[in-house]
């Protein structure tokens, strides 16, 4: 849920990169922490296991400088992904404002995504929210695999599997290499501002 | 494609699995070379090659095992744990200091950092605001990593410190007997100090001992069947719970709400939304007053009672 502080006109959005495990979300991160220095306003903390893999959340905050007269502060999560961190989940995903879906285009992953899509949802309606009016971009993550060998989804494939309902705006990446991160990120940096303008009410 | 072929593309599979961490899926391939191995007499060495391929299978089930057994909230550094406390505890300009300290340290038990959390707790049993809540998560979290006798000992010292007034003790023991109960232990509990253990549950404690079993609610929603918001659904985050209270925020801006919460309205068709599930229930309007000083200047706070769960 955005803090809009009207006195200081400043807003403070929360954005999540959800998605099952191992799929890049911190990779998303990583990237955008490296390529967007004039953004990034602290440092990034990841709060990781042994095993490198998320184990609370990843945090990223970014200053996106005055939009209409509001200083525009974003923060940015990753959830993690796996199974047993359900219960984390649901609560890093609390109070937000857009999401990035990152799937998995390896063939060995078609149906993690689409149980991470479900748990996307429920979690949602659970907090009175609709995956259909949610700011929301899915991310094809992993493209670069089919160069390694490794059988990948087409991206035909994975808009009928998770987007044939949804349509909202997807993209190709490889957030390894940072192909796609930005492009990701912007679409939902705008479909949030322009919701929370909708819904906050704000202008010049 | 020949068989050797074929192996060695499940085999080249398998290690960019590996690489990408993902265990099972690379130990699947394994497994598919091995098959394919057994199943042709052309490939020369079948042994070595399948007690090659075991090893790295064992060392994957090495890692599965520990992912597995791993806690899936561990706790992690004091600087972690802070910033998970500044992160995800809502932000409320209107409470007092302790319900800010009381509403961190839950903030940390549902993350799982149940030691911080109890520390963090026990230093609220003294502060009569939020003495019943704090003491009743301190339980809570100890008996999630202790036991019912650890909490039972907590208990005896706040008895003994006298930290709680009798309500309060009572309370709290009523409370602790509950979960007791619910656990199949049975183990009297003494309330020190008390003249006379009582025996029988007027109304207000059974009222109190009712309140004890109401889970953490994070939001709500209402569904009108009269009034001036007759067929509508609203939702509504809850922003501080006090046993079966919920008090919530209703910006100025939403009149016909207000006016159709009035106190004293009964709303017999309500979702509850907790962490874990969500529960149909009912509940009354207790208070709807109007805000009169701070950022939230002109909006309501209303109480609602939970009346059944």
């Amino acid at each position: 849920m955005a803090i809009f502080n009207i006195q200081k006109r400043e807003i403070e959005c929360k954005i999540v990169y959800y998605g099952p495990g191992r799929c890049g979300k911190t990779t998303n991160l990583e990237y955008i922490f490296k390529a967007f220095k004039k953004q990034v306003t602290g440092e990034m903390v990841s709060v990781d296991t042994e095993g490198d893999s998320t184990l609370f959340f990843d945090f990223l905050p970014l200053g996106l400088g005055k939009i209409k007269g509001c200083d525009v502060r974003v923060q940015i999560f990753t959830v993690p992904g796996q199974q047993k961190y359900s219960s984390t989940r649901k609560l890093v995903l609390k109070g937000v404002d857009g999401i990035v879906f990152v799937a998995d285009s390896l063939e060995v992953r078609r149906e993690k995504n689409m149980l991470s899509l479900k748990d996307l949802q429920q979690n949602l309606k659970d907090y009175g929210l609709s995956i259909t009016r949610v700011p929301l971009v899915m991310q094809y993550n992993k493209r670069d695999l089919a160069n390694e060998g490794l059988p990948i989804m087409s991206v035909e494939q994975m808009e009928r599997d998770l987007n044939r309902q949804l349509k909202v705006p997807s993209f190709q990446a490889s957030a390894i290499r940072g192909a796609g991160v930005g492009n990701t990120l912007q679409e939902c940096l705008k479909l949030t501002l322009v919701s929370l303008q909708r819904e906050l009410k704000w202008s010049q | 494609m020949s068989i050797k072929d074929k192996v060695k593309m499940l085999l080249k599979e398998a290690e960019l699995y590996k690489s990408q961490r993902l265990l099972k899926e690379s130990k699947a391939k394994y497994l598919e070379a091995i098959t394919l191995i057994n199943t042709n007499d052309q490939i020369p060495n079948k042994e070595s090659l399948i007690s090659a391929i075991s090893k790295k299978i064992d060392f994957l089930n090495t890692g599965i095992t520990r992912w597995e057994q791993s806690a899936s909230k561990p706790e992690v550094s004091p600087k972690v744990q802070d910033l998970i406390k500044k992160l995800f505890t809502a932000d409320d300009s209107l409470g007092s200091e302790a319900v800010k300290a009381l509403k961190s340290a839950i903030t940390l038990a549902k993350f799982g950092q149940y030691k911080r959390a109890i520390k963090e707790f026990n230093n609220l049993v003294g502060v009569d605001q939020v003495a019943i809540p704090a003491a009743k998560n301190s339980l809570k979290c100890i008996i999630e990593i202790g036991s019912i006798e650890d909490a039972l000992s907590q208990y005896y010292q706040w008895t003994k410190s006298d930290v709680l007034n009798e309500e309060k003790k009572l309370a709290i023991k009523n409370y602790l007997q509950e979960i007791m109960e619910r656990q199949g232990v049975s183990i009297p509990i003494d309330v020190p100090g008390s003249k006379e253990e009582p025996t029988k549950k007027t109304v207000d404690e059974k009222h109190d001992h009712e309140d004890d079993d109401i889970i953490d609610i994070t939001s709500i929603g209402i569904r009108f069947n009269h009034g001036p918001k007759k067929g509508d659904h609203v939702e509504l985050d809850v922003s501080f719970q006090a046993g079966n209270v919920l008090s919530l925020i209703v910006s100025s801006n939403d009149k016909l709400l207000i006016e159709s919460l009035k106190v004293g309205v009964r709303l017999d068709d309500m979702d509850f939304y907790s962490p874990i599930a969500i529960f149909k229930g009912s509940g009354v309007v207790e208070t709807n007053t109007r805000i009169e000083t701070g950022p939230k200047r002109g909006d309501y706070s209303l109480d609602i009672k939970i009346h059944s769960i």
